[in-house]
């Protein structure tokens, strides 16, 4: 069920009308059954998958709660062994029993593995994650475990951000889902304000930039020429950007509209400048979480151990920052996906945020938008490792961007298509990044705002492309 | 060491690392993961003092004056 889709429309116009209607004990029961309802719609069989993640976590919650102090860490491990199983069998599996194959065939030795070729859980990366978040928090003491396992339950699992994040914090998230909520008409407009612009950055900008990237990203591609493979990475960062953050603008809207605040996922992170800064305004809601639940405690595991302890507070800190860093960027890279361009991804990142700090005197010297361009290019570098097939083919699409360029007919047409398409965004980024919020239309004199949203709603229905293409980052 | 001299000598070592001057101890000094795995660092070596992940919260601490606080009643 695609947030852009008939069925979605009338799905949520019914649980909207239901909501209204409801009290906070209703509400609560109607939003879990929708919200299962609405995953199972994907696959009814990984509801199974969703319901083992949110048991689990309950009751390891629970059991923090209550148990002494040696003890808790025990159900930290089995929420985090449970959940990572359940990642590392559907996401990881046939990826890395296909690799180790290879590997020792290099070496004459012949293994048949057996594999279990599902489709991907659908939202699996997100809502472990989650539920991982909520276990360590209540071991940490930063939050007491929920006891009404329906309540808990729908904070695993609430339909908007289920599938592609944002990835919630039971300490943002569980209040909103214990305490009433207000419905209201702000919060209505807001709401439906985030829905309307996340739905043109999708169907507009994002999947029409899609038909640019594809053909040229597709390694059997015939039309491949440096100039095309440039435009086409420029319109992958577009693509991916108005993809996911259209996708989190429409799961936050839904959710205002219902009285709830989703924590913000994007911060226009094409005005970076810099790579670190970058990933503060990149997906934030999973580079926090790897920030506040795999870096900080590795760097802690480091800096209390004997490793170099005589050296100087300075040396210590970047070796062991440099090293925290490549191992969880590496992570953050594989979360993406099972596939050594995801893993390479990463690598591209430790590497610019370890030579960004390095560099840091002389890189915070250039003029600003200097800065922002270089980073927006640099990032750019990543997405097209990122969108290719494979290492090799990345290789291939680089050497072919530096060393092979032509401009023709279908160049000049692929510029014009892109320019178009990426002004509409560029002029309301450029709003909001001034302003430093959301709404940047409803900043603009009444006549004009309402020329520009009947003029959205045009361009939608002309080229918005409906139920047709999923969310990207559906697949990680 | 009381939280002054705490704040003194994280400024002239946040500022050596970072190379950037630190006006006060109140500045928003936009302290991202380098500067905290710093904090972390000086709290261990140079005072003793463990900084455990349940005391450590990015988004609240913005200046030095926070992270000496922090330090502080971590002693």
């Amino acid at each position: 069920m695609l947030f852009h889709s008939t069925t979605f429309l009338i799905f949520f116009v019914i649980v909207f009308l239901l909501y209204l209607k409801s009290n906070h004990f209703f509400q609560n029961k109607l939003l879990l059954v929708a919200s299962y309802i609405f995953y199972g719609a994907w696959e009814w069989k990984y509801l199974g998958l969703l319901l083992t993640s949110t048991v689990t976590d309950y009751f390891c919650g629970l059991y923090i709660g209550k148990s002494e102090e040696k003890k808790k860490k025990y159900f930290v491990y089995i929420s985090i062994f449970v959940n990572l199983s359940l990642l590392g069998v559907f996401k990881y599996y046939d990826f890395f029993a296909r690799e180790f194959t290879d590997l020792v065939g290099i070496f004459g030795v012949n293994i048949n593995p057996t594999f279990i070729n599902v489709i991907l859980p659908i939202g699996i990366s997100f809502y472990t994650f989650q539920t991982i978040s909520y276990t360590v928090d209540v071991y940490r003491g930063k939050l007491k475990p929920c006891e009404n396992f329906f309540d808990f339950a729908l904070y695993v699992s609430f339909f908007p951000q289920l599938v592609a994040g944002p990835i919630e914090r039971g300490i943002r998230f569980l209040p909103q889902v214990l305490s009433n909520r207000e419905v209201n008409f702000h919060n209505f407009k807001q709401g439906l304000y985030c829905v309307f612009w996340g739905l043109f950055m999708k169907t507009v900008i994002a999947d029409n930039m899609a038909d640019l990237v594809d053909p040229i990203y597709d390694p059997n591609s015939i039309n491949q020429n440096g100039a095309l493979v440039f435009i086409a990475t420029y319109a992958f960062a577009i693509q991916i950007y108005c993809d996911f953050s259209g996708y989190s603008l429409i799961a936050i809207g839904l959710a205002k509209m219902m009285g709830f605040e989703l924590m913000e996922n994007f911060r226009r992170p094409y005005f970076s400048m810099n790579i670190s800064d970058f990933w503060r305004r990149w997906h934030i809601s999973l580079s926090s979480w790897f920030r506040d639940y795999m870096f900080s405690p590795l760097y802690i595991y480091f800096q209390n151990s004997k490793i170099f302890k005589g050296r100087s507070i300075q040396f210590r800190h970047l070796l062991f920052f440099m090293v925290v860093l490549f191992l969880t960027e590496f992570l953050l890279g594989l979360w993406h996906g099972a596939g050594w361009n995801y893993a390479f991804f990463g690598v591209y990142h430790s590497i610019l945020i370890g030579g960004y700090y390095f560099a840091k005197k002389y890189w915070d010297k250039i003029e600003r938008n200097l800065q922002i361009f270089l980073t927006f290019n640099l990032a750019c570098i990543g997405w097209l490792i990122f969108r290719s097939e494979g290492l090799v083919h990345s290789y291939e699409l680089f050497k072919l961007m530096i060393t092979s360029w032509e401009i023709d007919e279908l160049t000049i047409e692929y510029s014009i298509k892109f320019l178009v398409l990426f002004s509409g965004l560029f002029v309301h980024e450029i709003i909001e990044e001034i302003k430093n919020k959301r709404y940047a239309i409803s900043y603009l004199p009444k006549i004009l705002q309402y020329s520009l949203y009947t003029l959205i709603t045009i361009s939608m229905v002309m080229f918005g492309q409906f139920g047709v293409k999923k969310f990207i980052y559906f697949q990680f | 060491m009381d939280q002054q001299n705490i704040i003194h000598k994280l400024k002239e070592i946040i500022e050596k690392q970072t190379e950037k001057t630190i006006k006060d101890e109140f500045e928003d000094i936009d302290i991202d993961s380098f500067t905290m795995m710093l904090v972390i660092t000086f709290a261990d070596q140079e005072l003793g003092v463990k900084l455990d992940m349940e005391k450590l919260d990015f988004d609240k601490f913005k200046s030095l004056n926070d992270l000496a606080k922090v330090i502080v009643d971590s002693k």
